[in-house]
């Protein structure tokens, strides 16, 4: 579930991002578009990164070698 | 790095071609130079490195100038939309170039780990594959196959550098949007310091990345040799870090031309184009970070 979770977190960061680059090349761009798509890119990146550390810390999930 | 004004009455009539200009002769001998010194170099000629050196010293001599000519050519209101337009394009191919490069490598290691590595294990329908090898090796990941090859060896733990990695990257993307922000506010003063804060924190990751594999070989026994979880580890992340060293020169770049005054808040198109790039970093190492120490 959490790795679910984390994949779909992943996915969505990748199409804001996508996203932000189709109006950056479009005809002329869309810089109002452009800087949306990227703002909730970051800001979902830092909710996945802190999805991250709770399960964690919470035992949901070890990362490789411990 | 060229900004695309908004055209003048002159200039909107014609696609700008600049006429007798060195840069595509000088990167041509620049590449010649390199990779005949890469072939040198392989060969065991002693003059091979520095054939190698010479040749990206001129590459670098050819990008200075070339984007150095760009830049004047714009801020003198030489480009009109359709050249606009032609940076876009640009920009949208060398991204899918990009990606494809990306794609190569993170295709490597889910290979490696999805199927090679399981099958020489014996799952699936490669039994006969285990019998015939003869050996006990049994899958897992991560592992330097069977054979043991390099030797023990350990992984960097993820919560470790690699973590504080991750963050001073996010941190990175958190300013370079406020830069952005700013930008198109016209609030120079928030643009110029946001951007410094960007490239710093770039310039640190890669320094930090640095210091983790110095930790890897002396501490981790954990090579480019370690078999394939070695040879899918460094190429991944010493890559990424390679776009991030180029990514946070780039930005130093239109820091220097933010603070000579250059883009305004409704023409950018550098400063957009460079910021998405560094996002894309960022969601390259996000990608590696959650495959590469965690999934």
């Amino acid at each position: 579930m959490t790795r679910l979770l984390i994949l779909a977190g992943l996915l969505a960061i990748v199409l804001s991002l996508g996203s932000a680059l189709v109006h950056l090349v479009r005809n002329k761009g869309d810089s109002d578009k452009m800087a949306r798509a990227l703002t909730i890119r970051i800001g979902l990146s830092i909710l996945l990164f802190v999805l991250l550390l709770v399960a964690w810390r919470l035992g949901w999930i070890q990362p490789h070698g411990s | 790095m060229a900004q695309a004004h908004a055209p003048t009455s002159t200039a909107s009539e014609k696609y700008y071609v600049p006429h007798g200009s060195p840069w595509p002769i000088v990167g041509s001998i620049a590449l010649f130079t390199t990779v005949g010194g890469c072939a040198l170099w392989l060969n065991h000629v002693g003059a091979g490195p520095w054939v190698v050196t010479l040749g990206l010293a001129l590459l670098a001599f050819m990008f200075i100038g070339w984007f150095g000519t760009v830049i004047r050519e714009s801020e003198s209101r030489l480009y009109n939309e359709a050249v606009d337009r032609s940076f876009r394009m640009g920009m949208m191919w060398f991204i899918f170039s990009e990606v494809m490069f990306f794609a190569g490598f993170f295709g490597a290691l889910l290979y490696a780990r999805q199927f090679s590595v399981p099958w020489l294990g014996g799952e699936g329908t490669k039994l006969l594959t285990k019998v015939l090898r003869g050996d006990s090796y049994e899958a897992e990941w991560p592992t330097n196959g069977p054979g043991d090859i390099g030797g023990e060896f350990d992984v960097i733990p993820a919560m470790g550098l690699p973590a504080i990695n991750t963050a001073i990257l996010l941190t990175s993307g958190v300013t370079i949007t406020i830069a952005h922000h700013a930008l198109r506010a016209g609030n120079r003063r928030m643009l110029n310091l946001f951007l410094a804060f960007t490239f710093l924190l770039g310039f640190l990751f890669v320094y930090l990345q640095a210091t983790e594999y110095i930790e890897a070989y002396t501490h981790h026994n954990l090579k480019l040799s370690t078999g394939i979880y070695g040879s899918t580890f460094f190429p991944l992340t010493a890559f990424h870090g390679f776009h991030v060293t180029i990514g946070a020169l780039m930005l130093l770049v239109i820091w220097f031309r933010c603070l000579k005054g250059h883009f305004t808040p409704t023409h950018h198109f550098a400063f957009e184009g460079v910021a998405w790039y560094w996002h894309f970093v960022d969601v390259v190492w996000l990608g590696l970070f959650i495959f590469v120490y965690w999934l």
